[in-house]
């Protein structure tokens, strides 16, 4: 309002911090009346008592006169500026009417930007409430049991006498008696023994299958947990031993729509026959292990509560409320070092709640989930959600204009400034609701492509459907209010007479706050754009860096241990033509390995080594590189009980400085074995993990992995080919098979999941970004129709017209690629330090990435500037 | 009901609003008192002292229109009111009332 000093002389203008204070300080509906008057008051002040006077004077009222010193005493105030205001209601019937109505008009006359708005805001409402199940689902892992805080796993840290630790979440068998009979804090403890790879033959008629999910638990295992049952009960379940609980699906695939109970089921040969004592649900799948069959552990032995030397069992404690957890782990581990004095290994508890996402021990009973891809992914969610959130307030603020005369015909009419912005607001929150509606519905229509996608086993059955809708509504109210802020206030604020008039809207502004939110846009874009670069570099990376060994077209056949006609049917499959070579070992590569503890002779320093055996043909299948000395042959017969290869990882840890021929203490227990062979280090395990010392032993027993490797271009034929074989030399055993490169992919199978999560919200994120994009270039070129015209006609050519329409946006977007680049770099080496085999972070990738929104900026932009600039000027001058 | 108290600093301004009549506004009362009674009441009085004025019922205001040397805003014109009338000519009386008590010689003696 600078009309205070138009046309005066420069003297004449009163101190200009005095005039702001009274401008915005004046008691409400006195400030033009006081400030004429004070004018006047100035003016005077400065013929009769001079200039400086007349200033001190002016500043001296100015400070009596304004808010707090002076409040107008009458109640009335409102009737010194509006008598008559007061009556309207914001809230009235007929004025909610009118607004809905103005609304809906808005939203169907606008049909471009209705449609990128709510549907962008759907888009991601929709991806980011997927994300967010995902992420809810990962870290409510194990929370379904009943005191789920109070259950603790207790794992250990392998030590050996070297110092070397191996964090393992294996226990032995006697610890649980020890806990129960000596630390009072214990409510109930209970072991499990997994299969441990073992597969069982369960029959039942004519029923017959190989079943993994076998667990041997103790009887008080439900005391702990709390699956639920559909038959059968707790207490009772596992009280015989010959009792076995089964699961809602395993029964129904044994016994079809009978009722199990009391059913007999037979195990292999050496376990025999069990009666079903219990039916539970299905197993949730956010658990941290999984079973179909439950049997009782003492199946395994009755020597079993004074084992102290076998690392075979897992074991779970609830404690009672109020026991202290801290207290409780040095208690732990001083009970262990009381009861094996000489054991080394460090004892201690992890919430139950905390394994799937934090733990990563050796010997997990299923693969952990990752908190590093959660949080990512959360964030990535966030941003999701604040790109169609500026969407919003881009084009609403882009839009102002057009409803500039609406709110002033509105204040003429008698509209308060607060009955305005709480239309706009309304009308924010009202689309965003719609926004919401439609991605509930996605939601449920989508849900099963997601899990596909991610598999999982989401649902959105009864209240979870409920919650998640509501979620989503609270959302969508949230985003549409926060987007709707910014345009209520200014568009409230505009003066009737100037929005009437029709000129010089403020529009500086806007085109500032949209520029920043367009930059903003995009630096989330470009940072995802990079996100993705890196991750997928990363996975490539994983695919295809060379293991150290032959990993292609190398089958494993299990179930070979104790078979008698091993060899007969070896020879049949070599014979077979697509068939080179077999080996045998007892494990396959690509999954945990068994360790021991080796030393050099005369030392004591204890090495934690991965070890397998195979027999003399197994390294040469897996194409296993030898460095120096030589592989186990048949030519030495002394290989299998003297002999070992280690590779070059563990020559290094056991001090070789001259490998061959060196003896190692292979069990500390004063098993020797000179080395043979030094092989070249290679990966056996996934490439989070660096190579740990390795060695191979030569040996006949617990061979139970026949390794065939193929030499075929038609796979499918050679396996069917194997198959009959099999069949024909095997027949008490079913056939199964896997392959080792297909093993070392499920090895990196959560990372492949989080780039194709990541690709895919990226992508989406993109996509919502550009429909905001798109719609805003419409609006710029609409609102500069005349100034191209104007252009044109002074002989602008059409390359430059385009040119200054692109121009702004592309530094709009390679300032939104330098802001996000720092911050993906960031998040994007934290993930990758998550690998032990990485890429390194480059620059081009970053270039790319701005390259790449710098292109996708370009396209979305063209197609509004090419029909700006190809446009006849005639038409847009014509109408003035 | 007690009868409205007249300061006299109100007295002054509502006075001088009587006497300026139509164009009775806060800057030229302030200025009509500090030029014809040679006394310097500063603004903000007077505008304190109308509004209680108002308040009282004394005067009435309405907004006036505006002219181009106070940069176009508007005034708000005071009008006496029935009940200010009434406040002015009973102060008016009493005090003639005091004056008439003074024995005329006195009056004379004084230089009056």
């Amino acid at each position: 309002m600078g009309r205070l000093t138009e046309g005066e002389g420069g003297f004449l203008r009163p101190p200009r911090w005095a005039d702001w204070l009274l401008n915005h300080f004046s008691p409400y509906g006195l400030e033009d009346e006081l400030q004429g008057d004070m004018l006047e008051m100035y003016t005077y002040w400065v013929k009769t008592v001079g200039l400086s006077r007349a200033r001190w004077r002016y500043v001296l009222a100015v400070m009596r006169l304004i808010r707090p010193f002076s409040r107008p005493r009458t109640k009335q105030r409102n009737d010194y500026s509006h008598p008559e205001c007061r009556t309207t209601f914001i809230l009235h019937p007929d004025m909610l009417r009118n607004y809905i109505k103005v609304a809906w008009r808005n939203l169907w006359r606008h049909k471009l930007y209705s449609l990128i708005n709510i549907g962008g805001l759907a888009l991601s409402l929709t991806s980011s409430t997927f994300v967010g199940l995902w992420v809810y689902d990962e870290r409510s892992y194990d929370t379904f049991h009943n005191d789920a805080d109070r259950i603790y796993r207790i794992a250990k840290d392998f030590v050996t006498r070297g110092g070397a630790r191996t964090p393992d979440a294996t226990t032995p068998a006697a610890l649980v008696p020890a806990l129960q009979n000596e630390l009072p804090e214990i409510q109930a403890a209970t072991r499990l023994y997994p299969n441990w790879g073992q597969k069982y033959l369960i029959k039942q008629g004519d029923q017959r299958f190989y079943e993994e999910g076998v667990y041997r638990v103790d009887p008080n295992f439900f005391t702990v947990f709390s699956f639920p049952f559909l038959s059968g009960n707790a207490q009772t379940a596992l009280a015989t031993p010959k009792s076995i609980v089964l699961t809602d699906s395993a029964a129904h695939k044994y016994f079809g729509n009978e009722n199990p109970m009391g059913k007999r089921l037979t195990l292999d040969a050496n376990l025999g026959d069990f009666i079903v004592s219990g039916v539970l649900a299905n197993i949730p799948s956010n658990t941290h292990f999984t079973f179909d069959f439950l049997i009782p552990l003492r199946t395994l032995g009755p020597t079993l509560d004074s084992n102290w030397k076998t690392y075979n069992f897992y074991t779970y404690v609830k404690l009672k409320p109020n026991a202290n957890a801290e207290s409780f782990t040095t208690k732990v581990q001083s009970l262990v070092k009381h009861h094996q004095p000489d054991d080394l290994n460090q004892f201690y508890i992890q919430p139950l709640t905390r394994i799937h996402l934090t733990s990563k021990l050796k010997w997990e009973l299923a693969p952990n989930g990752d908190q590093s891809y959660v949080r990512i992914l959360s964030y990535v969610a966030l941003f999701v959600l604040i790109v169609a959130a500026i969407n919003y307030i881009n084009l609403a603020t882009a839009r102002a204009a057009r409803r500039a005369r609406e709110v002033g015909v509105r204040k003429v009419a008698g509209a308060h400034r607060q009955s305005l912005i709480g239309q706009f607001l309304g009308e924010g929150v009202l689309f965003a609701l719609m926004a919401g509606l439609i991605a509930i519905g996605l939601l449920f229509l989508l849900l099963p492509f997601f899990n596909q996608f991610v598999e999982k086993q989401l649902s959105l059955s009864n209240q979870q459907g409920w919650m998640v809708s509501l979620f989503v509504m609270l959302l969508a109210s949230g985003t549409g209010l926060l987007a709707g802020i910014y345009p209520a206030l200014v568009l409230s604020s505009y003066e009737p007479v100037q929005v009437l008039k029709g000129q010089n809207l403020p529009s500086s502004t806007f085109s500032r706050l949209r520029q920043g939110l367009v930059t903003g846009q995009f630096a989330v874009s470009a940072g995802l754009i990079i996100g993705t670069i890196i991750v997928t570099q990363q996975l490539h990376f994983l695919r295809t860096s060379p293991l150290g060994f032959d990993k292609e077209q190398v089958m494993v056949l299990p179930n070979v241990g104790g078979l008698t006609n091993l060899d007969a049917l070896r020879q049949e499959l070599v014979a077979l033509p697509g068939v080179s070579k077999t080996g045998a070992a007892s494990d396959a590569i690509g999954q945990t390995n068994s360790t021991m503890s080796m030393a050099l002779k005369g030392t004591d320093k204890g090495v934690t080594v991965n070890f397998i055996t195979v027999d003399n043909q197994g390294l040469d299948v897996l194409g296993i590189q030898l460095k120096q000395g030589r592989l186990f042959s048949t030519q030495f017969p002394s290989d299998s009980t003297t002999s070992l290869l280690v590779n070059e990882t563990a020559a290094r840890h056991l001090d070789l400085n001259h490998p061959l021929g060196s003896i190692i203490n292979t069990n500390l227990q004063g098993n020797y074995r000179t080395v043979v062979g030094v092989v070249k280090d290679f990966h056996y395990s996934s490439l989070h993990q660096t190579i740990q010392p390795f060695a191979f032993l030569l040996g006949r027993q617990n061979l139970s992995n026949l390794l065939v490797k193929l030499n075929s271009s038609n796979v499918e034929a050679t396996i069917d080919a194997i198959q009959h074989k099999w069949d024909v030399l095997v027949p008490g055993r079913p056939f199964s098979y896997s392959f080792i490169d297909e093993r070392f992919a499920a090895l990196h199978h959560a990372d492949t999941l989080f780039e194709h999560i990541f690709t895919g919200i990226t992508l989406i994120a993109l996509l919502i970004a550009c429909l905001g994009l798109f719609a805003l270039a419409t609006f710029m070129t609409e609102r500069r129709t005349k100034e191209i015209g104007v252009r044109k006609v002074l002989g602008a050519s059409e390359l430059s017209i385009v040119a200054l329409i692109t121009r702004d946006f592309l530094q709009l977007v390679l300032l939104a690629t330098l802001l996000a680049s720092p911050v993906a770099y960031y998040f994007m080496s934290g993930w990758l330090q998550g690998f032990a085999y990485k890429i390194n972070i480059e620059w081009w990738m970053f270039a790319l990435a701005g390259l790449l929104a710098m292109v996708i900026a370009l396209l979305t932009v063209s197609y509004q500037s090419i029909k700006a600039a190809l446009m006849n000027p005639v038409k847009s001058l014509r109408s003035d | 009901m007690k009868r409205a108290f007249l300061g006299e600093l109100e007295e002054v301004v509502l006075l001088t609003v009587a006497a300026l009549q139509e164009a009775a506004y806060c800057a030229l009362i302030t200025q009509t008192i500090d030029q014809q009674m040679a006394r310097s009441i500063s603004f903000p009085t007077v505008h304190t002292t109308l509004q209680r004025l108002e308040e009282k019922g004394f005067v009435s205001s309405l907004m006036g229109g505006a002219t181009t040397e106070r940069g176009g805003r508007q005034k708000r014109l005071f009008t006496v009111t029935a009940a200010g009338q009434r406040a002015l000519i009973e102060c008016r009386q009493m005090r003639s009332q005091l004056w008439d008590q003074i024995p005329n010689q006195i009056i004379q003696l004084w230089g009056a």
